[in-house]
């Protein structure tokens, strides 16, 4: 459950009374949106509101709070803790994450290293601030499915914001302390947007359960194979694979014995062809089940369960 | 016998003002020292850390010395999450702290206005920035360093000589 408390600390004292009616609706606050001299928006069930300079929620910009390059700054001051050069790395990539696991969302303008690659970003005058929304129990319809004695190889393969990383942590949580009959495995986690744990100073955030390490802010492919090094972890979870290398990755992970949780975007099991032509890998021989989910009427489902040898569950 | 205790006891009472005076500035200059090997290390934290400015803090307390407390306030109060920003909660324990210390305004502002500085994005650039305060205070050291030792022989001097002056003219 989101805390109302945990979304004000984001913001800094003179500006908290303007989101404490945003946040009295965290459970349905999904995101708030910040662009420089544009009107606040918030996206509450799925739907855009904006915020006047009292703080209440409007439909309509006519009286909403335009914020200034110095409220954003001061925001993005507060969160950093006046330490903006300690999230160096995490801007370069482009967000922070902040306590409670939320994650916000930065843009500005890219300063380049010669081989091109951003180094960091200067005049950051975009901020999306995503409410992260740990769901307890998002995942028991399925966990039958992919822990049964055994856990299998899965792949939660869903369009954006149909809740794959809710499912997949849930998953983890799961996996990680065992289920009535089962005992837990080793669990690791690698956290490449820190959206799965969302650390925070290294502290997972969210339950990810009892039996979890958690590689955060790390490379995908990196982190896997520093886990399997290091750690010898039983399942790997892994949000949204998609390139060649994460594939090949993926391949090393099951060659050394262990199992993988992972998720990709995609509609159906069609779509994981145009992965599949990136590489040599096969995922529909790597993987065991495959769940797949969809939004229906606004709220996110699962449509179905797919078995490595075609079998499909309905749940 | 009582004028001579009085003049024993005025020597020492100017004496001791003298005195007074240049423990004064012995304690400026080592507090300024003491603030100089703290900067220096808040730019290590910064550079081969990456650690943000709470947790130097929370370093720092755990050291033992007349600083620590000061920098554990600073590292509770910005764990409350107030809204207060790390700039204002600094100042306003370091106003407190350095009120009674004898330090000169301008030198009471540069530990204050510290925080102004952390504005760069990366650790290398803000390592540089705090080398730049660490520079100040060195030359402000050096000078304080150079004026103490002339000016304490002489204020002492004074501090005696103004005293005997005094019996010579009482009596």
């Amino acid at each position: 459950m989101v805390r109302a408390e945990e979304i004000l600390n984001i913001f800094p004292g003179e500006l908290r009374r303007r989101f404490s009616e945003a946040a009295k609706q965290a459970f349905d606050l999904q995101e708030i949106r910040l662009s420089v001299r544009q009107p606040v928006r918030i996206i509450l069930k799925g739907k855009e509101f904006f915020i006047d300079l009292n703080g209440k929620i409007e439909a309509k910009t006519e009286k909403a709070w335009f914020i200034s390059e110095k409220e954003i700054e001061g925001i993005l001051n507060y969160v950093c803790k006046s330490s903006l050069y300690a999230f160096e790395d995490e801007i370069s990539q482009g967000f922070i994450t902040v306590s409670g696991g939320h994650r916000i969302g930065l843009a500005g303008q890219a300063v380049q290293n010669n081989d091109g690659k951003i180094r960091n970003l200067k005049h950051i005058r975009f901020l999306n601030i995503r409410i992260s929304h740990e769901i307890i129990g998002a995942a028991d319809r399925i966990v039958g499915y992919v822990f049964d004695k055994k856990c299998f190889n899965t792949l939660i393969i869903a369009p954006p914001g149909c809740g794959k990383t809710t499912m997949l942590r849930d998953l983890v949580r799961q996996v990680s302390n065992g289920l009535k009959d089962e005992g837990g495995l080793q669990v690791g986690i690698v956290d490449e947007r820190s959206e799965i744990a969302g650390s925070f100073m290294g502290i997972p955030q969210n339950d990810v359960g009892i039996r979890t390490f958690v590689m955060d802010a790390c490379p995908k492919v990196q982190g896997m194979m520093m886990l399997i090094r290091s750690m010898a972890p039983q399942v790997v979870a892994v949000d949204e694979i998609g390139n060649a290398d994460d594939l090949k990755a993926i391949a090393q992970i099951l060659l050394s014995g262990s199992k993988i949780l992972a998720t990709i975007h995609g509609d159906s099991l069609n779509d994981l062809k145009k992965f599949e032509t990136l590489s040599d890998y096969k995922m529909r021989e790597m993987f065991e089940r495959f769940i797949i989910l969809h939004k229906k009427g606004g709220i996110c489902r699962i449509k179905e369960i797919h078995g490595q040898g075609g079998e499909v569950w309905y749940v | 016998m009582v004028r001579i205790i009085g003049a024993i006891l005025l020597i020492i009472g100017t004496s001791g003002m003298a005195y007074t005076y240049c423990f004064e500035q012995r304690l400026r200059l080592r507090l300024l020292h003491k603030m100089r090997d703290i900067f220096v290390l808040i730019q290590k934290e910064m550079e081969y850390l990456k650690a943000t400015m709470p947790e130097i803090c929370l370093h720092l307390s755990e050291q033992n010395n007349s600083l620590s407390s000061v920098f554990g306030d600073i590292y509770m109060e910005t764990e409350l999450n107030n809204g207060r920003s790390f700039n204002a909660i600094w100042r306003h324990h370091f106003a407190e702290k350095l009120k009674k210390e004898p330090l000169k305004e301008d030198e009471k502002n540069l530990i204050m206005l510290f925080p102004e500085s952390l504005n760069y994005r990366d650790s290398d650039g803000q390592a540089d920035g705090v080398k730049k305060y660490i520079n100040e205070l060195n030359s402000r050291i050096n000078e304080i360093d150079a004026e103490i030792k002339n000016k304490n022989k002489v204020v002492m001097c004074l501090g005696v000589m103004s005293g005997i002056i005094t019996v010579v003219i009482i009596i």
